[in-house]
């Protein structure tokens, strides 16, 4: 029995070494993280310095009341940090399902939290309609509606009081594709007067975000990510089956709902601010992972800092592209991260795709 | 994205499919001596039937139509992208008027291949195009010289405003159907025109779209003297907090935010001389008698927020 399970820990302790990719030593993720860090910076700082409009930075931090100003702090500066935090919760929260559902298509979406969100919101927008304080009550009730979604997704995933990760990947599916119907049938029912809102939030925005919400998703955001990144040693060993992870240490039940419970309330934060911003949640860990390897310790942070520098580069070209017009911006995270991500799977996938 | 698009199509397809079959609707006997029945699939087509006098021959609307009020009254058929053909077939039409946007869409080749003439109006939306459209319902429904007397109606009613604002200063103007998302009234739509009739210049010219979805930065930094935000609602004890944050625009400082009745300004039909003047009164307030403000369509977010 002892040499058994001792086999089945070197034979896990082996298939580590293949999920790492490199040796991953502290010098490594330092080295990494760094460079990461640096081109998230530079991309922030290039998303604010242009836009749709030409703006003066001097003039803008030198003249409070200039146009410039205003378009800085009023416009820009929200919106990239919007496009950051959001950007990184997204890449998180698809690597770490990734690793709890142990399957590649799982991102924020698939778990039906964000559907439940825009469908809150949804209702929130026509119900408020008129009334005024919609702008208030949007974010509220998406939040609001998500969590419920996750309660429910969550109750209706566990069998025999444990949480099946493929019951939950089933449960979310049905949830997902219930919220789209139940959208959609608001659609149909309300005035037309209410499509672009809705697409709104189907496609995603960071059209004006208050600090007040940004500061919100942040706090939710740094978290979720602190919580993520001390479950990444958990993370790799449950990307080896259940029983194996119990093997080595893992308190398997308790993690993932640690896990499930952390990334819904990050999802629901995002969705309740910005829509539904789909695939960044899935390209980004799978592109790092290809990249870096498996191994969440240095997967974790880095999809983090990719999420984010993704993300707001993809405004970046939503606002520029068309301008005065904006393009959606989860239309730009797909069209631009779609190819892109082939293009690396057809290059490293041979010989590093993990999962 | 796609995939979970694909999922809302497919579900929303089954849902309208069901909502159709479940749709009891009485089959009505064609009309012995011969009379029109028309249905009616868009709110402009709807009110330009009533203004001209063939209300009574309508015998089913669109789910969207619900001026004038009679119109409400009638069955529904569905909207102009998504028509009933069962519920529309049962009312036993002799005609369906519909915009252009739906003639080809197959639930019209199927009346069509029923034997049910189909007539399509309108297509850009601009006051020309708008006006093109109430003859040729005129002339289909036999009442040419009702279309006429409502055109020329509705001539005079717009030329009376924009000599009212004759020697006014043009300002510039943004109008938006809603601000999440910044969709603005673009380039060549028949408000765009009547924003210019009613002095105002639209900052959303500068797109090519004719409903843009333009960026707060280039709001801000075109720095209009007057925003209408259809967002707001028309209910002035309710003001709309979006636009106080960003202070340095013209419109904001001086309080010039108003929201706008969606009915009857997003209508393209035969109250665009209303809509002309609704326009005009947010643009150009003092042009017009004190007290003949419409308070119900303003709400200037200064003073309702006191």
């Amino acid at each position: 029995m002892a040499a058994r399970r001792a086999s089945q820990v070197r034979a896990a302790e082996f298939d580590l070494g293949e999920f790492a990719g490199a040796h991953l030593t502290r010098t490594r993720i330092v080295l990494v993280l760094t460079v990461l860090g640096a081109v998230t910076v530079a991309v922030a700082i290039t998303a604010t310095a242009f836009g749709s409009v030409h703006i003066s930075l001097l003039r803008a931090i030198t003249e409070p009341l200039s146009p410039d100003h205003a378009i800085l702090v009023g416009a820009r500066i929200p919106r990239v940090l919007m496009g950051m935090i959001v950007g990184a919760v997204l890449a998180a929260v698809g690597a770490a399902l990734q690793a709890l559902v142990r399957n590649p298509l799982a991102e924020g979406g698939i778990l039906g939290i964000s559907g439940g969100g825009a469908f809150g919101a949804i209702v929130a927008l026509v119900a408020f309609s008129g009334m005024g304080g919609a702008d208030a009550a949007v974010p509220i009730c998406a939040f609001a509606a998500s969590l419920g979604s996750t309660i429910a997704v969550y109750r209706l995933a566990q069998v025999r009081g444990r949480l099946e990760p493929f019951t939950l990947l089933l449960v979310g599916v049905i949830f997902n594709a219930f919220w789209g119907a139940a959208i959609m049938l608001v659609n149909s029912v309300v005035n037309f007067y209410y499509t672009h809102s809705i697409i709104f939030w189907l496609m995603g925005s960071f059209e004006a975000p208050t600090y007040r919400e940004t500061a919100m998703v942040a706090v939710l955001g740094l978290i979720g990510f602190a919580v993520l990144i001390a479950h990444a040693r958990d993370m790799n060993l449950l990307s080896l089956g259940d029983d194996e992870a119990a093997d080595l240490g893992v308190e398997v039940d308790r993690v993932r709902r640690t896990i499930f419970v952390a990334t819904s309330i990050m999802i629901g934060a995002a969705v309740s601010v910005s829509g539904i911003i789909s695939f960044v949640g899935l390209i980004v860990p799978h592109i790092i992972r290809l990249a870096l390897g498996a191994d969440h310790r240095l997967l974790m942070p880095a999809s983090i800092l990719g999420g984010a520098a993704f993300t707001v580069a993809a405004d970046l070209l939503a606002r520029v592209a068309i301008a005065p017009s904006e393009l959606p911006v989860g239309a730009i995270t797909a069209l631009c991260g779609g190819p892109f991500f082939i293009y690396v799977l057809r290059r490293e996938g041979r010989k590093s795709f993990g999962l | 994205m796609g995939i979970e698009r694909f999922k809302f199509a497919a579900i929303l397809l089954a849902a309208t499919l069901l909502a159709g079959g479940c749709h009891a609707a009485t089959i009505v006997r064609a009309p012995a001596d011969g009379t029109e029945r028309i249905v009616s699939l868009a709110p402009s087509v709807t009110e330009t039937l009533f203004a001209i006098g063939a209300g009574p021959q309508v015998v089913g609307v669109s789910q969207y139509c619900d001026y004038p009020p009679a119109a409400r009254k009638l069955p529904s058929v569905g909207t102009f992208l998504t028509p009933n053909i069962e519920a529309i077939a049962a009312l036993r039409p002799t005609v369906v008027i519909g915009p252009l946007t739906s003639s080809d869409l197959r639930e019209m080749r199927a009346l069509r291949a029923m034997g049910i003439t189909t007539v399509a109006v309108g297509g850009d939306d601009s006051i020309l195009q708008i006006e093109h459209s109430i003859e040729q319902i005129g002339d289909r429904t036999g009442r040419a010289a009702a279309a006429r007397r409502l055109l020329a109606g509705i001539r005079l009613s717009m030329r009376s405003i924009e000599e009212r604002l004759n020697r006014r200063p043009v300002r510039s103007v943004l109008m938006v159907v809603g601000h999440q998302p910044m969709v603005a009234v673009g380039r060549g739509t028949y408000l765009d025109q009547l924003l210019a009739l009613a002095r105002g210049a639209n900052i959303a010219d500068a797109s090519a779209q004719a409903w843009p979805r333009l960026s707060l930065e280039y709001i801000i930094a075109s720095r209009p003297d007057v925003i209408l935000d259809g967002q707001m609602g028309t209910d002035p004890s309710t003001p709309d907090s979006f636009w106080l944050k960003y202070p340095s625009i013209p419109a904001v400082k001086n309080r010039r935010v108003c929201g706008y009745p969606e009915d009857p300004t997003l209508h393209p039909g035969p109250r665009i001389g209303s809509t002309l003047e609704i326009l005009a009164r947010l643009i150009h307030p003092e042009a017009f008698a004190a007290g003949a403000l419409c308070p119900k369509f303003i709400a200037p977010i200064g003073k309702a927020s006191q």
